[in-house]
């Protein structure tokens, strides 16, 4: 949490309450600032941070009777394989919290069964100021996102109906869920919403490039050629300080057999955005390989090779990738020092 | 100072004026709409009758649900808007949809949304009508689905099989919620409006919908062609 201390304005921005709850809450708050003090499961302890630098939040959650209770539930729902069809595979398996909450080594997500899905499985990091999700942004609210690979086939492919059962007969969810939401009632959208919020509060904001561009480290010689080259070449769509423009692009990968994936022209129609993947976050990058929608490239060098290559690029490459032009080993070397500085 | 005359005539308007008030007051929550499937105009008896369409095929019905929201009556000084929320309208089940009140025989049509808007789109998770539980969300693209027709097909050299009709899409240019007008001049607001949902009118409705070649819609492109299809449905009987 930084410094700053939170306005009253800003107190249930993790948990929005009804009105006359919200003026009884101002109203203790007035009476008794010690209470709300020591009283951690406040809204207002609980609230995710807003780093310095970082535009407005677009998370906003919904009501609940204890922010950080719901946060709590979303992470043992996310660990917990019972949100699959046969409680085998949980969001951790392939959401591994030592690689950004994404997959090591595997370049397409696994669910249930040994299946394999389409894509790449995302680094999970500062998804409060995401605008859409999934490659091809087809999901417009985090609380939303986790239904799709908790019903998807190849995912988790599990019945809601079955998972309400399971969780009901769970020896503490109803009391986890009581918590959290002020009553034991276990439906859908709680559970959507505790793993929202818990994703929402997975923030990346204190890496070395973090500290260094507050003045509390410094750059080597090598890194800050890598953070000019890197303005220069790559951060027109991977933008400072999230590492992403939130928007979609070509970046000149062809589709191949083992990856036929038209990208979001699927559920746009609109020509324009055939090939086109969601422009990912380049936060902790070191530890998410391997790398693209379709995991192709295993290391760094890789990709960096690719965008390199430019004669080599496909008319359907967006502009601002073929733009980037041949990068020399050196330039590409130093791009590399100042991405790692990302983790 | 002129002397004030009661006339038989003001009395009854009094009277009458009275009688509406009580009226009014007594058909709060009591009327509503019921939707009622039809096809020829003979009622569809769910997972049994089989029907003919016009361009051949025998069809049966599974599932008739979809969401419907503003429910509002027209024709007065200002038109009379129902707050609730989006309503799940599940035509094989017995129900009862609210609508606004209305003053005795003054309403002159009603209107209703079927869909979801884009702001209840991305707005997260909703308990009741619109908890995804409900199945009637596409989590691959383009949220709620807002209707969902389903049945068997069969025709001359076509082997039996399913078709579904999903429709759903929020965003441009296949914004895909629709809205719905009928006239209902003179009712009397007293007892539940009946509208039909005509079925025959989706498939048969010029030019004549072969459900054999297009036994599937499940995205929001498909769906913005069957839209005027499904607008033309719903009729007041």
């Amino acid at each position: 949490m930084h410094g700053k201390h939170p306005t009253s304005s800003t107190v249930f921005e993790g948990c929005s309450v009804s009105g006359s709850a919200r003026e009884l809450a101002l109203a203790l708050i007035a009476i008794s600032v010690a209470v709300i003090a020591h009283n951690h499961d406040n809204t207002d302890t609980a609230r995710i941070p807003q780093p310095p630098g970082f535009p407005e939040r677009v998370y906003r959650g919904g009501p609940c009777a204890s922010d950080s209770a719901v946060a709590a539930l979303g992470a043992m729902l996310f660990e917990d394989p019972i949100l699959s069809v046969d409680s085998s595979t949980s969001c951790q398996t392939c959401h591994q919290p030592f690689a950004a909450f994404a997959h090591i080594d595997h370049a397409l997500s696994h669910g249930v069964e040994g299946r394999i899905g389409r894509r790449n499985v995302p680094a999970l990091q500062n998804l409060a100021w995401q605008t859409s999700f999934m490659w091809d942004g087809s999901i417009a609210n985090l609380d939303m996102q986790s239904l799709s690979p908790i019903t998807g086939h190849e995912e988790m492919s599990e019945n809601l109906d079955h998972l309400l059962a399971k969780l009901n007969a769970h020896p503490t969810y109803p009391l986890r869920f009581r918590s959290a939401f002020g009553s034991d009632t276990i439906t859908i959208p709680r559970v959507l919403r505790a793993l929202g919020r818990f994703v929402a509060g997975l923030v990346s904001a204190d890496s070395r490039y973090d500290r260094a561009m507050q003045g509390k480290d410094t750059l080597a010689e090598n890194e800050q050629r890598g953070l000019q080259l890197f303005r220069r070449h790559c951060a027109t769509c991977h933008t400072e300080p999230l590492f992403t423009n939130n928007g979609f692009a070509s970046n000149g990968l062809q589709p191949n057999a083992a990856s036929p994936d038209s990208g979001r022209i699927r559920i746009t129609h609109d020509e324009r955005d055939l090939f086109c993947f969601k422009v990912p976050s380049l936060r902790n990058i070191t530890r998410t390989h391997p790398y693209m929608h379709d995991g192709r490239f295993k290391r760094l060098r890789d990709v960096l090779a690719h965008y390199s290559n430019t004669a080599a690029l496909p008319d359907h490459t967006d502009p601002r990738v073929r733009a980037i032009g041949p990068l020399s080993d050196m330039e590409r070397k130093d791009i590399i020092a100042f991405l790692m500085m990302l983790e | 100072m002129k002397p004030l005359f009661i006339t038989p005539s003001m009395v009854l308007s009094l009277l009458l004026f009275t009688m509406e008030g009580v009226f009014c007051f007594a058909q709060q929550g009591a009327l509503g709409m019921q939707f009622q499937p039809t096809f020829n105009g003979k009622p569809v008896t769910f997972d049994s009758t089989t029907f003919l369409t016009a361009s051949g095929a025998r069809i049966t019905f599974s599932m008739l649900k979809f969401y419907v929201s503003g429910i509002t009556i027209h024709g007065m000084d200002s038109p009379s808007i129902s707050t609730s929320d989006h309503v799940l309208v599940d035509v094989t089940e017995p129900h009862n949809v609210d609508v606004p009140s209305a003053p005795w025989g003054r309403g002159q049509a009603v209107s209703f949304t079927i869909g979801v808007d884009s702001i209840v789109n991305e707005q997260g998770p909703r308990e009741g009508a619109l908890d995804p539980r409900n199945g009637m969300y596409w989590t691959w693209a383009t949220g709620y689905i807002f209707l969902k027709l389903e049945g068997t097909l069969e025709a001359p050299g076509v082997a039996r099989r399913v078709y579904e009709i999903h429709v759903g899409g929020y965003k441009a240019p296949y914004q895909n919620t629709f809205r719905v007008t009928l006239p209902v001049e003179g009712r009397s607001w007293r007892e539940p409006l009946i509208v039909d949902v005509a079925l025959d009118r989706f498939f048969d409705a010029e030019p004549a919908f072969d459900i054999t070649k297009r036994p599937s819609v499940t995205d929001a492109r498909q769906a913005s062609d069957v839209i005027d299809r499904l607008r033309g449905m719903f009729r007041v009987r």
